[in-house]
């Protein structure tokens, strides 16, 4: 069987990571994910979560972007891939057909 | 303005730890938060968080460099894990060990702190090895003493006449006085006349000023930043005229760093030398520049290449040449600078006399805690040695060898010195004030020196490496077959050696008590013996200039008051006196005596309530009594004349004869190391003490009544007064500190050995619990398991009582020694020493025995 189902602050990285566009990286996403959801995250967790989302296939990085507040270095930038909005895709539908069942929550 | 970095340490870490691939994009995001925390919350704050990002992120598996893990590290990790288990399992061992190590650490990391601070005085002088300090030898009457001062001339002629001296300088020490600058007043506690060339020998750092010109010119004063600016706050001093000794103006004409503690010259001002030559300075001091006057210290730097002896064997010449009269008495010697401090606790009227014995005395006591501490740890240890033998056997079984057995056992020991530092290292930060304040130092913590830092350690890895290596030899060495079987586990191992150990704890118990009892008894008897004139209630003051020279007035307007009930006047005093002379008996001169002279007033013997054995006291109604003397039993018995009431005693030079009027009892003026001197003593017009009667309820009012005085003779000085019962316990500091420090330490180590026999005893009445259920199964009392149990203590005891005795004995006779009135040394020490030890001794082990006796045999045996 193929798991490609998500954690729920997976989910949410994926979503942040979406939302900026061509510039998502860590300390934007850790920020994002500060001001939006009002969620602390240690930048390592951030991290980690990343790399684990790009080797499950969600998110493809590219290297560029040094600027001088980072001593120089440069930033890795991370992009949903088809997968990733497939996946972002089947877990909203799993979750409508589920909704559609629920008396309390369909309208 | 430059940007703060993040720690450097935890960069190191990061780069160390991720993986190489992603550590540039780890690390850029990092500085990014940091740099951002940086602005909104401080860099404190900013640093801490840079801290905790790195170590989550370290904890982050996908994040971490991919080390080939090999079989040592999960061994490694293995040892750490069962380290970890044994310390918990054994809470209580744990813990004495911890806390023993911990104690004993602190001690030698004090101590070593002190010595450090001790070694390094004087040492930052460049030109320190050629530096030498003129002292000599004076023999008096066979009795031969050492002595730090010289005369003012001898110095000069010196440079001028021995090519091998280039450069002489004289240091002589005014100890306080009041400088005045417009409204501003300021006491100076260490004031100097020093030669000009002070600067250019020594390294004292000068701030302002040229080395080489400042001293040059009468009435030319160095002051130190401090005094500096205590006096002119924000102005320039240089050039400026200020008010000092003897209410004269002199010009500040440069300013020296302040002096550095750990110098044996300490001063706060100096004044040119030139200012104190009769008729080329104001200050006119004529005994600072004759021949004969000791009274100041003469410094000489020799050229590179000459050597201190060829000196030294010029010198009898030389003082035959210039000081005929005393060519005989005196032999001047050159005594290294940089030995001063340490080596002239026997040199009189060296300014700083610390002496190596203290520092041994320390040094002893800490290295003796440590081993006290060392020991519990082996002990414990290979008591415990049977608990381990299944898992060494299982080890050995699967492959270990001896040798990773002995290194798993030694990174235990080290695991738990590790932690003992720690907590030793936190020891010695709360105890530093308190080791301050007895030993008089100032030490602070910053002053631990790089070098330091790296022999502690070194120390600490040899402590782990000394308390682990015997058990781990013991464990090491365990037969795997024997150990599986089981036939070992009731054993215990090193029990020689163990009992040696105990021995030798309980000795140095014992000794360091002896030692304390009899050195509490000496300072007791010291402090208390009578010392034959009222040393109780006297409040004593030095005239100011102003004063000693209008002290009628001044006297006559203090008795006004009525609380002053009784008074006295002196040059000397019971505490201070370092006047001597050279008496002609009868007026010959070849039977010279040479006895210590106190220049006093006709009120003096009454007022110290001094007894007079023969003939009277002083009176200054019969005028004849200015050339009259009263002199002491010891000098009757050195002139030994029978009779001495109106026999002659003829004075060098132009003095009148003296003729004896009065015999006063032997009494005690120096400290009670030194037997009592001759003493002749003369009726004065020139008095500069005052001694005054006080009662315990009127002190205030007596000491009121002489400020109010003091002010209306005296606008400059300030009033400096002492009680003499204090002076005089004052000169017992270095034996009031030995006894503090020895006492401190001796409790310190009663309770590290207590800790250790306590560990030792549960184990050794775990270990025989069968053994005692068996008995009590066939009958036995409790009183017989006690003594099965308390025996082998009891026997380890004696022994130690057999060699500390001795030992003590020894060491207390020598210490003794040095005092030339002593307590007797008395077999109650010693019998209280071994009490005291017998009762903490069976005390801590009866704990333990007490509840093997009465515990229920049934419980012991059903599990067999």
């Amino acid at each position: 069987m193929k798991r490609n189902h998500l954690g729920e602050f997976e989910e949410l990285l994926l979503l942040v990571v979406a939302s900026l566009g061509e510039n998502a990286y860590a300390v934007s996403v850790k920020a994002e994910l500060e001001e939006k959801a009002k969620r602390k995250a240690n930048i390592s967790a951030v991290h980690s979560t990343l790399y684990r989302l790009e080797d499950k296939g969600l998110l493809k990085s590219e290297i560029g972007g040094a600027t001088n507040t980072r001593g120089g270095k440069s930033k890795r930038f991370f992009k949903v891939t088809a997968f990733g909005f497939k996946t972002l895709r089947e877990t909203e539908e799993l979750r409508n057909t589920f909704r559609g069942l629920i008396p309390e929550l369909s309208k | 303005m430059e940007e703060p970095k993040p720690p450097k340490i935890a960069s190191g870490l990061l780069k160390w730890f991720i993986s190489e691939a992603i550590f540039d994009e780890v690390h850029g995001d990092l500085l990014e938060l940091y740099r951002a925390r940086l602005d909104s919350k401080g860099l404190l704050i900013a640093s801490l968080y840079f801290y905790k990002d790195v170590v989550l992120s370290l904890r982050n598996v996908p994040l971490r460099r991919n080390y080939r893990t090999q079989n040592s590290t999960a061994m490694f990790k293995n040892y750490f894990k069962i380290a970890y288990r044994n310390i918990l399992k054994h809470k209580f061992y744990t813990l004495a060990n911890t806390i023993s190590l911990s104690i004993g650490l602190a001690s030698v990391m004090l101590i070593t702190l002190f010595v450090q601070q001790e070694l390094s005085y004087d040492n930052f002088h460049e030109n320190g090895p050629r530096i030498y300090r003129l002292n000599k030898l004076v023999d008096r009457d066979g009795k031969i003493t050492k002595n730090a001062e010289s005369s003012g001339l001898f110095g000069p002629s010196l440079a001028e006449e021995f090519p091998e001296v280039s450069e002489v300088v004289r240091v002589s020490q005014r100890s306080r006085t009041t400088l005045n600058y417009k409204e501003t007043n300021f006491k100076v506690n260490g004031a100097l006349y020093v030669d000009d060339n002070f600067f250019e020998v020594f390294d004292f750092e000068l701030k302002r000023g040229n080395p080489e010109e400042v001293l040059k010119l009468p009435m030319s004063v160095v002051l130190t930043e401090r005094v500096a600016t205590a006096l002119f706050k924000n102005e320039d001093p240089i050039g400026k005229s200020i008010v000092g000794i003897r209410g004269l103006n002199y010009t500040v004409t440069g300013i020296a760093a302040n002096c550095p503690k750990n110098s044996h010259i300490q001063f706060e001002m100096l004044t040119s030398w030139i200012s104190t030559v009769p008729d080329r300075g104001p200050l006119s001091i004529g005994w600072m520049n004759n021949w004969y006057t000791q009274g100041l210290a003469t410094y000489l730097m020799l050229e590179p290449s000459a050597s201190p002896a060829s000196v030294d064997s010029k010198l009898p010449a030389f003082e035959e040449k210039n000081i005929p009269e005393r060519a005989e008495m005196y032999d001047f010697y050159l005594q290294p600078f940089e030995q001063v401090y340490l080596g002239s606790a026997d040199v009189q009227f060296s300014p700083a006399m610390s002496g190596t014995k203290f520092l041994y005395i320390l040094s002893s006591i800490a290295l003796a805690i440590l081993l006290i501490a060392v020991f519990n740890y082996v002990n414990i240890s290979t008591s415990k040695a049977a608990s381990r033998a299944k898992e060494i056997g299982i080890r050995k079984v699967v492959g270990a060898l001896k040798r990773q057995i002995v290194i798993q056992h030694l990174l235990e020991s080290f695991i738990l010195v590790f932690l003992a530092s720690l907590i030793g290292a936190f020891l010695v930060k709360t105890a530093l004030p308190f080791f301050n304040e007895f030993t008089g130092r100032n030490i602070l913590l910053t002053d631990i020196s790089s070098s330091l830092v790296i022999l502690t350690l070194i120390i600490i890895l040899l402590i782990a490496v000394a308390s682990g290596i015997y058990p781990a030899m013991i464990m090491s060495g365990f037969k795997p077959v024997q150990v599986l079987k089981g036939s070992i586990s009731g054993k215990s191992f090193g029990n020689g050696p163990r009992q040696v150990l105990i021995t030798f704890q309980f000795v140095i118990t014992i000794v360091m008590i002896v030692c304390t009892i009899f050195i509490s008894r000496q300072t007791a008897f010291m402090n208390n013996k009578n010392l034959g004139y009222e040393k109780e209630n006297v409040l004593m003051t030095q005239f100011s200039d102003a004063i000693y020279y209008n002290h009628e007035p001044f006297i006559n307007e203090l008795v006004k008051d009525n609380s002053i009930t009784d008074y006295a006047l002196s040059q000397q005093t019971p505490k201070w006196s370092n006047a001597s002379n050279s008496y002609y008996p009868d007026g010959i001169r070849e039977k010279e005596v040479e006895a210590r002279t106190f220049s006093i007033d006709d009120r003096f013997l009454k007022f110290y309530q001094m007894e007079i054995v023969q003939g009277r006291g002083f009176d200054r109604n019969i005028s004849s009594d200015l050339t009259t003397a009263v002199i002491n039993e010891t000098m009757m018995e050195k002139l030994g004349w029978d009779q001495p009431i109106g026999r002659q005693l003829g004075q060098g030079g132009d003095d009148p004869a003296l003729t004896i009027i009065g015999v006063v009892k032997d009494f005690n003026f120096r400290s009670l190391h030194r037997e009592v001197e001759p003493i002749v003593m003369e009726m004065t017009s020139r008095p500069y003490s005052l001694a005054l009667k006080t009662r315990p309820d009127n002190v205030k009012e007596v000491i009121g009544a002489l400020e109010r005085t003091w002010e209306k003779f005296e606008n400059r000085e300030p009033l400096v007064y002492s009680f003499l019962e204090e002076d005089l316990k004052a000169r017992y500091d270095s034996e009031n500190n030995v006894f503090k420090a020895i006492s401190i330490f001796a409790v310190i180590s009663i309770l590290i050995s207590c800790f250790g026999l306590y560990g030792l005893t549960s184990y050794t009445v775990q270990q025989k619990i069968k053994e005692v259920g068996i008995r009590k199964v066939l009958g036995a009392k409790e009183s017989a398991v006690i003594y099965l149990i308390n025996r082998r203590f009891g026997i380890t005891l004696l022994i130690a009582l057999l060699i500390a005795i001795p030992v003590s004995y020894t060491m207390m006779n020598a210490w003794l020694q040095g005092f030339a009135y002593r307590i007797d040394l008395g077999m109650s020490p010693f019998a209280l020493a071994i009490l005291i030890t017998a009762l903490i001794t069976s005390l801590t082990i009866s704990f333990q025995t007490i509840k093997a006796a009465r515990a229920n045999p049934v419980k012991a045996l059903r599990t067999e």
